[in-house]
């Protein structure tokens, strides 16, 4: 087929995706039982109010009508305002996304560089401590509910020995004293950039706990994975010529059987993430980290939907986003699938 | 082989666990040492008791026992786990036969449909809908199995992809049979099997989202006890009173590694049969 | 160069020992290109595992004699023998295509050998790399260093294999199955070019092969295996003239251009003994057509000028 057509192929289905999400998104803000007017409208409203409000929202107009302008409020950004703190949503997703996606990144990293290399050792010695230890492990990981390891990751290291801080993204006294010009809104590259290793510091320290709960089951799924994988590529004539050529175990296990499983690696990689996307929702609450996920949460608590409506939305384009990116690296790395 | 020697020893535990969890739901009020706080009945006098012989998990914020509230969590956590996978089949297996089996532009539209929902988060898209539908067990559950039944839609169809070129089928189409008839009598059973393993497998996931919902305060609404919402209740007193939030926890997790350990363990049985 | 007496391999199994290797004598003298033939699961590989220290583990290895060169390995066969392994005894293994890593450059792959072996700094590896290749017949070897292996022919592919075994400086070579993959032109070269590194580089090599024409063509001597038993051993001319082990003797026979023009191809009525079976007298007992009743115990070792084969019939 080729890897432009492919490319277009793949893009125009990702455009009309987003279209089927938006409408899902529009069905769902539909079926709420409660009256968006009159929460609108703001604490005991007026029936006057609530009657402005209705037209403000333009819920009196036909449906088809009404889809048109959510999508066209979606496609501009304009996802409206918050019901609890009347700002617009916009901002603050805009404020809130970074320190989220940042979570997001670190913790997949996180979770492939524990998992693959686990899982190529599990491989290369079957049968072995490692290799039983890990199966427990990854099989523990998947049935831990995330909520209850972050409650259990905090108590331990932030209240029991004390050794990382218990929630936020950067301590009091940074944040307040010298605040950091947001470049990339992630607290990592931004304190490298501007030169603070002490914010820097200060920014690692908080990010370990939520991160490496969020890690722990992909982290699981990537040891599994990587270890099927290894143990088919072990088994292939290259690596026993390789052996034959007494090259040394760690030479052939990293540089020449690892670099076949790029496959499953990327695979992982797009699980991990998407993972902590959603996770994030349960583990910010926890550790305080200001993100789109306390957001939502808090958003729930509050009955405040379109708060939710437009996080999922563009929480899920960056899904979407981060799949097609990924589909198209599969097409690069082997060209069979693009065919 | 027995049913246990062919489980294995683990997936012989998990089966234990699965049905001890079962028996507590069914009998939760016979049972529980203290059934009406288990229900919701306060007992001021006695809170944030630490776990005793009395109360060996100790009591919560109310003065509830805390053995009685779990075992009255496990009917919640059980049915929605269970409800969650039946509610997705029920809905995927019909959508993949159809688009397996007829092709076509209803194959496209109803991919296409699949693929929008296998677009969102799944945790983010439950809980749009469960903000949606309102609180409550069943919207819930109605909530997560939005987000599952897609995946079993892809399943299906698969399968019936698989069978609709096999001999028999085309033999049965020669013959005059209808197509609902085929796709019931013949093409269901066989897209059945593998579906049913991959469903068993899912009821542990399954429960976990559906903990996560009501830890974020959608699903039942107190003083129903519900594993998540209690996590949640507790998340205050934690590590002090540490035992309010870990029965519950643990109670989700040791449920999930049960069925997940069980559901391996039968798909491990189901390839040796096949 | 190689000594072999009486060399027993045994993996160890749920339902009682396999005998993969039963009695296997090999001599080769330095500077030989000595074939080792038999059909498959005669323990041709796993005579080349054992070499190279690759057996599995819980595998019980014995000899009455093993000597490599100067050393004498009879006392603790297997772990001598991975010390050994790339070092002096290098293999080329069969199936270029899939003995090369796909994801790796050749000039990767080379590299990597000569690391392992030799402690070159990076421009003094590349450069040993290219005249490796060069030695090997390879033009161009400095394009050919940034290929990938599927970008090259079968031939080319083979010729990198043998270039990765030279690498490694070892002096023995086992060339596993050389030309099995190959066009029938493409493996008469690889042969010659065996040929000649053995004479300019002064190596041993021990080529396995179930193919005739392939030992007539390029192996000074050869050994003939059958069911885990070196059973006949000698100079390829002698061997294919006056072959003395009736399992030899039905090879030949069964050779396609052995039987005369219209008439049926000689086959062996039978098949080759189970490595699980205890066989107390002559393995080929059950096939031979000359068998005795003393062929119930073990048949005696004969030789004759060179030539030696294990058989109860007197020679005539």
């Amino acid at each position: 087929m080729g890897l432009g057509r492919y490319l277009l192929r793949r893009l125009a289905l990702s455009v009309l995706v987003v279209l089927g999400v938006t409408f899902l998104v529009f069905v769902a803000a539909q079926v709420v039982p409660s009256d968006p007017a009159a929460l609108y409208a703001g604490p005991r409203p007026t029936a006057d109010q609530i009657e402005k409000a209705r037209a403000e929202l333009h819920l009196d107009a036909p449906l088809p009508q009404r889809f048109a302008a959510f999508a066209a409020a979606m496609a501009t950004g304009d996802f409206g305002v918050s019901y609890k703190s009347r700002r617009p949503i916009a901002q603050d997703l805009r404020a809130y996304l970074p320190a989220t996606l940042e979570l997001a990144t670190v913790s997949t990293l996180l979770a492939l560089l524990i998992g693959i290399p686990a899982g190529a050792f599990a491989a290369a010695r079957r049968g072995g401590w490692l290799d039983r230890a890990g199966g427990l492990a990854s099989i523990a990981a998947v049935a831990m509910p995330t909520f209850f390891l972050a409650m259990l990751l905090q108590a331990f290291f932030a209240q029991g020995i004390g050794i990382l801080p218990l929630s936020g993204r950067l301590s009091r006294e940074i944040a307040l004293s010298a605040p950091l010009d947001p470049v990339t809104g992630f607290t990592l590259i931004d304190s490298l950039i501007a030169g603070r290793l002490d914010v820097f510091r200060d920014a690692l320290a908080h990010l370990i706990l939520p991160a490496l709960t969020l890690a722990a089951y992909p982290a699981g799924i990537a040891m599994r994975l990587t270890r099927s994988a290894m143990i088919e590529i072990l088994g292939r004539r290259h690596i026993l010529a390789a052996r034959a050529l007494g090259l040394s175990r760690a030479r052939i296990l990293f540089g020449h059987a690892l670099p076949n499983a790029v496959g499953p690696s990327l695979t992982v990689l797009g699980l991990s993430f998407a993972y902590a996307l959603t996770g994030a929702v349960l583990v910010e609450i926890i550790f305080a980290w200001p993100g789109l996920g306390r957001y939502v949460s808090e958003a729930v608590l509050s009955k405040d939907f379109p708060v939710i409506a437009a996080s999922t939305f563009v929480v899920t384009l960056c899904y979407v986003a981060m799949n097609l990116i990924l589909d198209l690296v599969q097409a690069l790395v082997d060209p069979r699938v693009a065919l | 082989m027995s049913l246990t020697a062919r489980l294995g020893p683990k997936g012989t535990i998990a089966l234990a666990i699965v049905v001890l969890a079962v028996v507590l739901a069914l009998f939760a009020p016979w049972i529980s040492p203290f059934p009406d706080q288990g229900a919701g009945a306060p007992n001021i006098a006695d809170k944030f008791q630490p776990p005793s012989l009395t109360h060996l998990f100790g009591t919560d914020h109310l003065g509830r026992d805390m053995v009685s509230r779990v075992i009255y969590g496990a009917r919640v956590s059980l049915t929605s786990g269970l409800l969650i996978v039946f509610v997705a089949l029920a809905v995927g297996l019909p959508v993949g036969l159809i688009a397996g089996y007829a092709g076509g532009w209803w194959d496209e539209g109803l991919m296409r449909m699949t693929d929008v929902f296998l677009a969102f988060p799944a945790l983010l898209l439950a809980v749009l809908m469960a903000a949606a539908l309102g609180p409550g067990l069943i919207n819930a559950i109605l909530a997560v199995a939005v987000t599952w039944w897609p995946w079993y839609a892809r399943i299906a169809r698969a399968e019936v992809l698989a069978l609709r070129g096999q001999p028999y089928v085309e033999a049965a189409r020669l013959m005059g049979v209808s197509h609902p008839r085929i796709l019931i009598r013949h093409i269901l059973p066989a897209a059945l099997r593998p579906l049913s393993v991959q469903a068993a497998l899912d009821v542990g996931p399954a429960l976990l989202t559906a903990s996560a919902l009501s830890f974020l305060g959608l699903g039942v609404l107190p003083p129903t006890a519900d594993w998540g919402q209690m996590v949640d209740a507790g998340r205050k007193f934690f590590p002090e009173r540490w035992w309010y939030s870990a029965a519950p926890g643990l109670a989700v997790f040791l449920l999930a590694l049960a069925f997940s350990v069980l559901g391996d363990a039968l798909r491990d049985r189901e390839g040796e049969d096949a | 160069m190689l000594d072999i007496a009486a060399l027993s391999v045994t993996l160890p199994s749920k339902s009682g020992p396999i005998h993969v290797l039963r009695r296997i004598d090999l001599r080769l003298a330095k500077g030989e290109i000595h074939g080792m033939i038999g059909e498959s699961g005669c323990g041709k590989t796993m005579t080349a595992l054992t070499l190279l220290g690759l057996l599995p583990e819980g595998a019980s290895v014995r000899a009455e004699r093993f000597r490599f060169g100067t050393l004498d390995l009879s006392r603790h066969v297997a772990s001598d023998l991975s010390a050994l392994r790339g070092r002096r005894i290098a293999l080329i293994s069969q199936d270029p295509a899939a003995a090369l890593n796909p994801v790796l450059t050749i000039g990767r792959q080379m590299d990597d050998v000569i690391r392992s072996h030799h402690g070159l700094a990076k421009g003094a590896r590349r450069s040993m790399a290219v005249e490796i290749l060069l030695a090997t017949g390879l033009p161009e070897p400095e394009k050919l260093l940034k290929l990938y292996p599927h970008q090259l022919s079968g031939g080319m592919q083979q010729r990198v294999v043998i270039a990765q075994a030279l690498a490694t400086g070892a002096d023995f070579l086992i060339a596993d199955e050389p030309t099995t993959a190959l066009d029938v032109t493409v493996g008469a070269q690889v042969l010659k070019l065996l040929r000649q590194l053995v004479e300019t580089r002064g190596l041993t090599v021990l080529m396995i092969t179930h193919d005739m024409d392939v030992v007539a063509a390029s192996c000074d001597r050869a050994t003939v295996l059958y069911a885990g038993i070196s059973v006949e051993e000698g100079p390829v001319g002698r061997l294919l003239s006056a072959p003395r082990h009736p399992y030899t003797q039905a090879l030949l026979a069964a050779l396609p251009d052995a039987a005369p023009h219209g008439a049926r191809l000689a086959t062996v009525e039978g098949s080759i003994p189970p490595p699980t079976a205890a066989l107390p007298g002559c393995a080929f007992a059950a096939r031979c057509p000359f068998a005795m009743p003393v062929c119930a115990s073990p048949p005696p070792l004969r030789q004759e000028a060179g030539h030696s084969w294990i058989c109860h019939l007197e020679p005539t």
